[in-house]
């Protein structure tokens, strides 16, 4: 089972990220230490689930607060998620990491550091940002299978393809991918139907 | 694809573990600037983001964050100027918890507040070494006097008492008060007043109770100002 103790406070309420972006641009030294005590928390526990080693963990968390410093300019603090972004860095940082330990490192660099852009970041809509998550993702991680909630998990904390999903659980590459379709089908209607409701 | 087929792509191509042929069919539809495709990447990446930090919580340990601010460059500016407020407000509220418990020393605390709050106060760290046997600060002010604070100070033996030592250059140490740690390592100390123009160092030492004028154990902490 994943773990479902939610850590979404700060994506919950994104509070006064824009300012904070802002004075970051600004190079205040004191935006610096307020991201981290905002986001500090959420990066290491996402960094620490995937790689599962402490010592990495406070070296990629350094690594992804350093990554949002350099290149806080390009962010837009009227019209970008500041969350999202921080946290699919921190992701990235430590999915990279694995990667080059077991050799799987290939071109994913390039193609990771692709979904870092902070223009992808902006005009996300409002009412994803509000909605309570931490209960709409509980409920939806209920209703996957196991097999579901495994691919996600392989997904996710381990950053493995389908078709490394599939050598690694020995299953058809079909089967892994309807595994993993339905499952993020499932999670993406349940979180849009509550945003509606 | 049609662009509702590709939906169902775009968190795998967001996470970087999408299969390169389909990989190669959807980069071609987003270079056509799809407008559809383009918002759903966007929330894929934000779904992506709230599935990711669904993960057991874990308190970092607190060098984190000064790895982090460390690691831009400004940690060491952040405590010496802009930071200066707030260290001296984290080291007031422990003085004052302190001092005010004690109920008869607001006087030494207003004097601490005054050194804090002059701008040619130093701050001096010490006790980074893995084998210190205590780490903290020391705050200096020429005109104003000397701040001690400490922790993983061990209480010293029954009998026994630490002692502060201002040291000049090339001269002997200069009694500069008495104090003790706390049961939690914690141990402050102020010795007011201007400093002898030659300080280059301050020492503590561990000291029958009731002092000594000259250090009669070697010092267990020397910190160069």
């Amino acid at each position: 089972m994943i773990p479902l103790i939610p850590l979404l406070s700060a994506l919950i309420d994104p509070g006064n990220d824009p300012e904070l972006v802002r004075r970051l641009k600004n190079r205040d030294p004191e935006a610096m230490a307020d991201l981290y005590d905002r986001y500090g928390r959420i990066t290491y526990s996402l960094i620490y689930r995937i790689v599962r080693n402490a010592a990495m963990a406070e070296d990629l968390v350094q690594e992804t607060f350093l990554r949002i410093w350099n290149r806080v300019h390009a962010f837009d603090e009227q019209k970008g998620a500041l969350s999202p972004w921080v946290l699919t860095v921190a992701r990235n940082r430590a999915i990279d990491y694995l990667r080059s330990v077991d050799g799987r490192r290939r071109e994913s660099v390039f193609e990771l550091e692709k979904m870092e852009e902070p223009a992808l970041f902006s005009n996300l809509e409002n009412d994803i940002m509000n909605m309570d998550r931490a209960q709409i993702l509980r409920e939806a991680f209920l209703k996957l299978s196991e097999n579901q909630r495994t691919v996600i998990e392989l997904a996710y904390y381990e950053g493995l393809s389908q078709s490394e999903m599939a050598e690694r659980l020995q299953q058809p590459l079909g089967t892994v991918k309807t595994w993993v379709r339905t499952a993020l089908k499932t999670l993406r209607n349940e979180i849009e139907q509550a945003a509606i409701a | 694809m049609s662009c509702e087929e590709m939906s169902g792509l775009y968190e795998l191509y967001a996470l970087g573990i999408l299969d390169p042929e389909e990989k190669v069919e959807l980069e071609d539809h987003l270079r056509t600037n799809c407008v559809t495709c383009s918002a759903e990447l966007r929330r894929s990446l934000y779904r992506n983001a709230m599935l990711a930090a669904v993960v057991e919580q874990v308190e970092p340990p607190v060098r984190v964050r000064r790895r982090v601010l460390a690691g831009i460059g400004i940690e060491r500016s952040r405590t010496l100027w802009v930071g200066a407020w707030a260290m001296a407000t984290a080291c007031l509220v422990i003085l004052a918890a302190v001092l005010i418990m004690a109920n008869h020393r607001q006087r030494e605390l207003g004097d601490v507040m005054s050194m804090l709050s002059e701008p040619d106060t130093r701050q001096v760290d010490f006790g980074n070494a893995p084998a210190a046997v205590a780490k903290g600060k020391v705050y200096v002010n020429a005109r104003r006097g000397v701040l001690l604070t400490a922790s993983g100070l061990a209480p010293a033996p029954s009998g026994k008492t630490y002692e502060f030592w201002l040291i000049p250059k090339g001269g002997a140490p200069q009694p500069a008060g008495l104090f003790e740690a706390g049961s939690d390592g914690e141990a402050l100390h102020f010795r007011k007043g201007p400093l002898p123009g030659n300080s280059a160092a301050v020492a503590v030492s561990v000291e029958p109770s009731g002092g000594s004028p000259a250090p009669t154990t070697k010092p267990i902490l020397v910190i160069a100002l």
